[in-house]
C-alpha cells in the first residue's frame, strides 16, 4: 500500500510505493532518505542526482517481463574506468515477491536477484578474470573484474543504497546463468540472474 | 538504401573540436565526432575526451552510420563501426565490426573479415575456459573448436558504440568454430567476452539492406566470376584434350618392316628404298643391334634423303655413343645406341635413305632402320595443351581476383 510523505529539504512529495522500500531520493532536489517505521523519512544526506541523459526504462514506469507485471522504482548508475551501466530496481505488481535488480549492460539485459552469502567468498584482491570460485553453492567462472563507483540514483529502493563510495566487483557464470558478487567496504552481495532478451521485456 | 532522416536523442559538441556530435541510441557510451575522429564519453555530467582520434578510412563496404537492416524481421540501425587491426603468426590484418542497435532493444556485431560477413551476439560462458591455452570451448551442447589465437588492437571507430573503445586498446582473441557457427573470444585483464556469429552471405546483407547498388556490384562480379571459371574449366579440358590428343599421336603411323643395314670401314654407306604414299610426317629411327661401341667413344649417324625427283638432302646427323665415368657411386655406364627423327616428305614416291659412317671407331656396324610413316606430330597438340592450360590459370586468376570494393 502506497504511503505518502514530505521531502524535509525541499517539501515535495514522496510516495512510497512498495512495502519493500528502505531507501529513497527525493526526485526534485537528490536529497536520500532512508525509511524508518514511525519517523517516516531519515536523512541520509544529499545523493548525486543522475545526470540528463536517455535511456529505455524510467522511474515510474510499468511493464511485463515474462508475463509478470512491474513498475520501475528506482534507478542507479555505475561507472568504471571504461564505462557506465545502469540497474534498475523494479516492484512487481503482486506486492509480495521482494523487488529485483535489471541491469542493462551495452544492449544486454539481465534479471537479478540478491542471495544471502552463506559461505566464505575470495576477497576482490585475489579474484582473476578466467578463474573458479566458489560462490555459495556455484561455481562460478569469473569473467568480469572491476573496480566502480556509485556516480548517481534516483527513486525508490529495497536496500539501502550508498549515496556514494567506490567498490570492487567479479560476474562470471555458474551453468550458464550469470553471478555477480559486489564488494562494498562493509559488505558483500551476491546476486545471481537470468539473462532476457530485449523483447521479453514489454514496456507499458 | 535504407537511410532514413533521423532525429538525435541529444547533440553535444565536441570537446576536442567543437564541431556537434548527435547521439542517436540512448544505450550509447561513446561517441566519435565526425569532424575530428576524437572518442568522446557520454552518459555523465559532461562530455569528455576519451582520446583525440583519427577519422577512418572508408569502410570496405557500404555500410553507413544510420544505415537500416533488417535481420530476422528484427529492425536495426548501424550505430557505429570499429576498424581493427591483428597480428597473427607475423602476418598483420584488419578487419571493421558495425555495431547495429535493434527496434527491439538487442546489439549486434556485423563483422567483415577476409572470410566474409557474420553477425555476431554476446553469449555467455558454460564451463570454464581459458583461450590462451584451451583448444575446445564447452557451450553446454554446442562444442567450439578454437583454431586461431592472436592479438589485435582497436584502430579507429565512427559513429556511437555501447562501450568506450579507445584507439590502440589492446585485446586478446581466440576464433574457433562448432556447428557452422562461429566464436569470438575476447579477452583483456578485466574482461573475458565470447560472441557467437553466424555467417551471412554478402548477397544476402546487400537485400538486408536494400542497397540496389551494392546487390547490383555482387552480382556484376559473381557473373564475371562465374564467366571466368567457366573459362578457366574449359580451358583446362581442352588442355586435357589436347595432351592426350599428343600422347595418341605419338602412337600413329605405319611402321614399316625393320631393314638391316651393315656398314664398315670398307663400306661407309648403304642405302635404304622406302615408298611414301603421301606427304605426311614420317619417324625415321636408327638402331644399333650387335656388338657394342668402344668404352668412351661415339659414331656419327649420317642419313640423307633422296626425293623421288633425285633432290638429296641431309634429314640428320645423329650420335651413337658409350660412356663410362666414376661417381661418389662408384663406376658408371651410359649409352645410346638408338636415335630417331622426324621429316615431313616434300614429294610422295619412292625415296632412298642414305646412311653413311666413317668406319673410324668400329670395323662393322650393324643397324636396323625403322620407318614410321603417316605420322601424326604430338607437337602441335602440345603446344595447344600448353597454351590452354596457361590460359587457365590466367582464368582462374581473373575470376579469383573478382573482388568486392567500395561501391
Amino acid at each position: 500500500m502506497a504511503q505518502q510523505l514530505e521531502c524535509q529539504t525541499c517539501g515535495a512529495p514522496i510516495k512510497i510505493e512498495n512495502q519493500f522500500v528502505r531507501s529513497v531520493s527525493c526526485q526534485f532536489c537528490g536529497a536520500s532518505y532512508l525509511i524508518s517505521g514511525e519517523e517516516g523519512l531519515k536523512s541520509r544526506g544529499k545523493g548525486v542526482k543522475l545526470a540528463d541523459y536517455p535511456s529505455r526504462l524510467n522511474v515510474g514506469q510499468s511493464g511485463v517481463i515474462r508475463g509478470k507485471r512491474f513498475t520501475v522504482l528506482g534507478r542507479v548508475r555505475y561507472a568504471y574506468d571504461e564505462g557506465f551501466w545502469e540497474e534498475w530496481q523494479i516492484s512487481w505488481d503482486d506486492d509480495t515477491t521482494p523487488p529485483a535488480w535489471l541491469e542493462e549492460d551495452e544492449g544486454y539485459w539481465t534479471l537479478y536477484k540478491r542471495e544471502r552469502v552463506r559461505g566464505a567468498i575470495p576477497a576482490h584482491k585475489d579474484i582473476k578474470v578466467g578463474s573458479t570460485i566458489q560462490v555459495n553453492s556455484m561455481k562460478v567462472f569469473i569473467t568480469e573484474k572491476r573496480g566502480g563507483k556509485m556516480v548517481g540514483q534516483e527513486g525508490q529502493f529495497s536496500a539501502v543504497m550508498p549515496i556514494e563510495g567506490k567498490f570492487g566487483y567479479a560476474t562470471g557464470t555458474s551453468d550458464g546463468k550469470p553471478v555477480s558478487v559486489t564488494f562494498w567496504e562493509n559488505e558483500i552481495e551476491v546476486e545471481t540472474g537470468d539473462d532476457l532478451e530485449p523483447h521479453e521485456i514489454k514496456l507499458s | 538504401m535504407a537511410t532514413e532522416t533521423r532525429s538525435p536523442l541529444t547533440r553535444l559538441e565536441c570537446p576536442n573540436c567543437g564541431s556537434p556530435i548527435d547521439q542517436y541510441n540512448a544505450t550509447s557510451q561513446a561517441l566519435v565526432c565526425p569532424a575530428c575522429g576524437s572518442h568522446v564519453t557520454v552518459g555523465m555530467e559532461t562530455a569528455e575526451l576519451l582520446s583525440p582520434g583519427k577519422r577512418l578510412p572508408r569502410p570496405p563496404r557500404p555500410i553507413q552510420i544510420g544505415d537500416r537492416v533488417t535481420i530476422a524481421q528484427v529492425e536495426y540501425m548501424v550505430l557505429g563501426r570499429v576498424l581493427y587491426r591483428g597480428v597473427h603468426e607475423g602476418e598483420a590484418f584488419t578487419w571493421n565490426e558495425w555495431q547495429l542497435g535493434g527496434s527491439d532493444g538487442q546489439m549486434l556485431w556485423l563483422s567483415l573479415d577476409e572470410k566474409g560477413f557474420a553477425f555476431f551476439r554476446k553469449i555467455r560462458f558454460r564451463s570454464q575456459f581459458n583461450p590462451q591455452q584451451d583448444t575446445r570451448l564447452d557451450l553446454g551442447e554446442k562444442k567450439v573448436f578454437i583454431h586461431e589465437r592472436y592479438f589485435a588492437q582497436i584502430v579507429g571507430a565512427e559513429g556511437e558504440l555501447t562501450w568506450r573503445a579507445k584507439p590502440g586498446e589492446r585485446v586478446f582473441v581466440a576464433e574457433g568454430a562448432g556447428n557452422g557457427l562461429k566464436y569470438s573470444i575476447q579477452q583483456t585483464a578485466e574482461e573475458l567476452e565470447v560472441h557467437e556469429g553466424r555467417p551471412l552471405g554478402e548477397v544476402a546483407l546487400a537485400k538486408a539492406f536494400k542497397n540496389e547498388a551494392w546487390i547490383k556490384k555482387i552480382e556484376s562480379l559473381e557473373q564475371w566470376k562465374s564467366t571466368y571459371q567457366f573459362a578457366a574449366i574449359a580451358c583446362v579440358i581442352a588442355a586435357i584434350i589436347g595432351l592426350v590428343a599428343a600422347g595418341f599421336s605419338g602412337t600413329t603411323g605405319e611402321t614399316l618392316d625393320s631393314i638391316p643395314v651393315e656398314l664398315s670401314d670398307d663400306r661407309t654407306s648403304a642405302s635404304v628404298n622406302v615408298e611414301f604414299e603421301n606427304k605426311r610426317p614420317v619417324i625415321v629411327a636408327v638402331q644399333m643391334v650387335r656388338g657394342s661401341l668402344p668404352a668412351n667413344s661415339f659414331v656419327d649417324i649420317d642419313v640423307n634423303i633422296i626425293s623421288p625427283d633425285g633432290l638429296s638432302q641431309p634429314l640428320f646427323v645423329q650420335e651413337l655413343w658409350h660412356e663410362t665415368g666414376y661417381d661418389e657411386d662408384g663406376a658408371w655406364t651410359e649409352t645410346q645406341y638408338r636415335t630417331s627423327e622426324m621429316f615431313v616428305p616434300t614429294q610422295a614416291g619412292a625415296h632412298k635413305l642414305e646412311l653413311a659412317y666413317d668406319g673410324s671407331v668400329v670395323d662393322d656396324l650393324f643397324l636396323e632402320v625403322t620407318i614410321r610413316r603417316d605420322h601424326i606430330m604430338p607437337l602441335w597438340f602440345l603446344i595447344y595443351g600448353v597454351a590452354a592450360f596457361i590460359f587457365a590459370a590466367i582464368f582462374g586468376l581473373m575470376s579469383a581476383n573478382q573482388k568486392m570494393s567500395n561501391v
